[in-house]
């Protein structure tokens, strides 16, 4: 996964958080997906064009993790995102 | 005649047995109207068998029965079918055109029942024979109140989802009839030659009431009833995949309207699994596993 490329949410989503967890709609499909606490934040930060460095940047203020492994995490959820039409990907302009 | 169902008052030219008639001077939200339903090039335009799109609403068949036209924004229905169809008519005007009516004007509509208790309206989703009504009507003989059978129009006030009365009759099957002792109630068949008749029960309550809890009713092959929590993916999934007639809710494009609703539902209601066993005899066990949970749950609004 290029570390570059800016993703965000895509426009036929919609998604409702409750607590730590959130629910997130494809509305062309009608099909639901299940968000956990730290799938939420991401999924935040998504509202805006953001890339992988920046995701983890800010995940590992927040979270005891260590890089590796927080990349590797992020990397699965966006790859999965991404799969399922959840979020959109561009090539940074950089 | 002038009926109220779910929330909105009905002006029928055709007699709908299943609604109580009420004698009010009121302008009708829905006209039911006798007319002439095109049917020459008629393509399904819908995911949906027998249904077709129209400029401010929709048109559907019923086999054997005849064709209905509901437009102007779910403000009228127009029923085309011969005059001794028109008594099975009723049924669909009741059913699906009542329900294509709801989700043109906007409208968010369960496949559900419902009933009235001290913290709010209870619901029980399922497809048709899942046992909604008879489930409801349980309630009922423990001196509950019917708020809705097996349409609910849902509507968001304040922080609280709202469920519309409807003034209709539960629609049960003989079996069901015998094994709630409610035969002395059992009112006109329903539809054709079919056992599932109309029965009044005379206990409906008349305001719209916040939903307190909702239970999407499944079959068990063996063991007790049980109350299974769902994840909020499957919680919002079970909410759209029971809206009254899910297609329509995509070809309508109202997707939005039952996410919001439900996300608002679930800050004030969960949404639960309940399986319980086929047997008719086990109905009073399964409505003491339902009154436990929601003793449980306790209040979340102000008493009626």
């Amino acid at each position: 996964m290029n570390h570059q490329h800016i993703r965000q949410k895509q426009s036929g989503v919609m998604a409702a958080t409750m607590d730590d967890q959130a629910v997130v709609m494809e509305l062309a499909s009608g099909r639901f997906f299940d968000l956990d606490a730290m799938g939420v934040v991401i999924w935040a930060m998504l509202e805006q064009p953001t890339t992988l460095n920046a995701i983890v940047s800010a995940l590992l203020t927040k979270y005891e993790i260590d890089e590796a492994t927080c990349t590797s995490e992020v990397t699965t959820f966006l790859t999965q995102m991404e799969s399922l039409s959840l979020i959109e990907t561009q090539s940074a302009p950089w | 005649m002038l009926y109220r169902s779910a929330g909105k008052f009905i002006d029928s030219v055709l007699s709908l047995p299943s609604f109580t008639e009420v004698r009010e001077t009121v302008e009708p939200d829905i006209c039911v109207r006798f007319g002439h339903v095109p049917q020459d090039d008629w393509q399904d335009s819908l995911a949906i068998q027998g249904w077709h799109r129209i400029d401010d609403g929709l048109q559907f068949k019923a086999s054997g029965i005849g064709a209905f036209r509901v437009d102007k924004n779910g403000a009228r229905i127009v029923l085309d079918c011969p005059v001794e169809k028109r008594s099975e008519a009723s049924a669909y005007v009741t059913g699906s055109a009542l329900g294509a009516a709801l989700h043109l004007s906007g409208s968010v509509v369960l496949h559900a029942s419902a009933i009235a208790t001290e913290h709010g309206a209870v619901l029980f989703c399922g497809p048709s024979g899942a046992g909604k009504s008879t489930l409801a009507a349980s309630f009922v003989q423990r001196g509950y109140s019917m708020l809705s059978d097996d349409i609910c129009a849902l509507q968001i006030v304040g922080d609280q989802v709202q469920v519309q009365p409807d003034g209709r009759f539960l629609k049960l099957w003989q079996p069901a009839i015998h094994a709630l002792g409610a035969d002395a109630v059992q009112r006109d068949r329903v539809l054709g030659n079919r056992d599932k008749f109309h029965v009044d029960f005379a206990s409906t309550h008349l305001t719209p009431l916040p939903v307190r809890a909702l239970y999407d009713l499944a079959w068990a092959t063996d063991g007790p009833p049980r109350v299974r929590p769902l994840s909020p993916g499957q919680a919002f999934a079970t909410f759209v995949g029971h809206a009254y007639r899910p297609g329509l809710v995509a070809a309508l494009g109202a997707q939005p309207a039952y996410f919001d609703t439900v996300t608002a539902l679930q800050q004030t209601a969960p949404i639960q699994c309940l399986t319980r066993p086929v047997s008719l005899a086990e109905l009073d066990f399964v409505v003491d596993t339902i009154e436990n949970d929601l003793r449980d749950l306790g209040p979340k609004f102000h008493s009626l």
